[in-house]
């Protein structure tokens, strides 16, 4: 058999790629991302047989970011992030095979970043016509699998164990994860400690350089062994950790967590209270990566010059007045600008701002 | 235990017999299993012929490859599935390929070996021989794909048309 190409050129060695057996095909298959696979799908029946077969090993679509925000506990509403352009998606409907993300003109789009500054709506069960939240989230999960997603931001969302399951598969197969954020969220009633692990579990697999995670509900299983994995595994990470009743539900630090804190380049937790007596060595340690950044947190009383003169290096020189310090490394025109603040909510309380920043 | 000394002889399907070092041929489980099938004497030199189904022409450029990489690490690592990349190919081996481009008859030489370090077992060459293929096909239009690979469409329209409904991740 003969076939004639578009350059009008004839071949007697067709179907080459036919000839070849499925292992090697597969092999061939695996190395293409799902654009790829969209494309090879349609060749042929066996090609399309055989790029089902390998999808699951392919390259994922690098995608900047996806936002999705939860309205009212019911809707969801996706926002890609593409080079270029953003597309705005929902998914209301999932019950047949066919139904994908459709787009949103961007006018019908509501200013959604809004939403984590105000009181979160609570409104239980579904709508009429509208597939369930945890239907949607399976559905989108499914769809957006092809994705390699670089940021991910949530807002308003119910954390549920469908969301869990897709976090879990993000996780596990990412490789491009640098930015998460949870904005507003709180955790389903259903879910019990073990959902809460099984956040902590994947954010810790998944890494990524900036994490801001704010609840409102309470975030008291943010745990030590958290932090401290996360700081040792993520070099200068950007991380802020906040939730709803802080003076509530503080965390104490032991003593050894400042020191592995040290590695954070951002770092914001109010709920976390570090001794004071335990405060310098980390600051001055972090001080010496010369490495821009501010750290938040509470302590538990001010400090003063004399102790600062104290452990501070041969090379650094300090000047305080009140309640402010100013450490700076002599030869490296870096400084680190402390401030405590006395705490309004729990009277016994500081607030530190650490500045850390070219002098 | 390999005799690097040691040699084999291959017979090819074409009816070429070729001579090699067993330290190429310890590449291929293919023709490893075949040594080991026969319960020859380890020191047997040359050992008795192995039948391989592969022409001449292509046998020699899959020597070719064995030779540059007669010193590679066995066994062949087992790639996870997010180490199956395809753009960490070798210089040397970028080289040889390109060799084939400059002829006519490339996408058939590319397939022969392909299918060759497949019959033969050679986990390495089949590995950047797929890479190879997988990167002429990357980021091409269906059309462009059909052509480079010379492929007929056995799809109807509709056929086409459902597939593509499927696979779409959203909508307008």
């Amino acid at each position: 058999m003969q076939i004639i190409t578009k350059n009008g050129v004839e071949s007697e060695y067709l179907d080459l790629l036919s000839r070849l057996p499925n292992d090697c095909l597969m092999e061939i298959f695996a190395r293409l991302d799902h654009n790829d696979h969209d494309e090879v799908a349609t060749l042929s029946r066996r090609m399309c047989t055989l790029s089902d077969g390998s999808r699951s090993r392919c390259a994922k679509i690098l995608v900047f970011g996806l936002e999705i925000l939860q309205e009212r506990r019911r809707e969801l509403h996706f926002t890609m992030r593409l080079p270029r352009q953003k597309i705005f998606l929902e998914l209301k409907d999932c019950t047949r095979p066919w139904d994908k993300l459709k787009k949103r003109n961007e006018g019908d789009v509501k200013d959604y970043k809004s939403h984590y500054t105000s009181e979160l709506q609570v409104i239980s069960g579904s709508v009429d016509g509208c597939a369930k939240p945890g239907e949607i989230i399976d559905r989108a999960a499914a769809i957006l699998s092809k994705f390699d997603f670089q940021s991910l931001e949530f807002y308003s969302m119910c954390i549920d164990d469908h969301f869990l399951t897709w976090f879990e598969q993000i996780a596990r197969t990412s490789r491009t994860l640098n930015n998460f954020i949870l904005m507003n969220c709180f955790f389903d009633d259903a879910i019990r400690s073990d959902g809460r692990e099984r956040l902590l579990s994947s954010l810790s697999l998944a890494r990524p350089i900036t994490m801001c995670l704010v609840f409102c509900c309470d975030a008291s299983f943010i745990d030590e062994t958290f932090l401290r994995n996360y700081a040792k595994a993520v070099l200068f990470a950007r991380l802020g950790i906040f939730n709803a009743g802080q003076s509530r539900s503080l965390l104490f630090a032991s003593k050894g967590l400042g020191e592995s804190l040290s590695q954070l380049g951002m770092f914001s937790m109010p709920r976390l209270v570090i001794n004071t007596d335990w405060l310098l060595s980390p600051l001055l340690k972090r001080l010496r990566h010369k490495t821009e950044g501010t750290w938040h947190f509470r302590t538990t009383r001010n400090i003063d010059q004399r102790e600062i003169d104290t452990a501070m290096g041969s090379d650094m020189k300090c000047s305080s007045n009140g309640n402010r310090h100013t450490i700076e490394l002599a030869d490296a025109n870096f400084k680190l600008d402390l401030r405590f603040i006395q705490d309004n909510m729990v009277a016994t309380m500081w607030n530190i701002e650490a500045v850390f920043q070219y002098a | 235990r390999i005799y690097p000394l040691m040699r084999v002889t291959l017979t090819t399907s074409d009816g070429a017999s070729v001579t090699v070092s067993r330290q190429l041929t310890k590449h291929s489980g293919f023709i490893e299993k075949a040594i080991t099938d026969m319960a020859v004497d380890d020191n047997a030199v040359p050992l008795s012929a192995v039948a391989v189904d592969v022409d001449d022409a292509t046998l020699k450029l899959v020597i070719e490859w064995l030779t540059e990489h007669r010193d590679d690490a066995l066994p062949y690592p087992e790639k996870t599935d997010e180490e199956r990349r395809a753009d960490d190919i070798p210089a040397w081996d970028q080289a040889f390929v390109q060799k084939w481009d400059t002829k006519e008859d490339q996408q058939q030489t590319l397939y022969a070996v392909i299918t060759a370090a497949d019959k033969l077992d050679i986990k390495g060459l089949l590995d950047m021989t797929c890479k190879t293929l997988a990167n002429k096909i990357n980021g091409k239009t269906v059309e462009e794909m059909r052509e480079i690979l010379q492929l007929e469409c056995d799809f109807t329209e509709e056929e086409l048309a459902e597939i593509r409904k499927e696979n779409a991740w959203c909508e307008n």
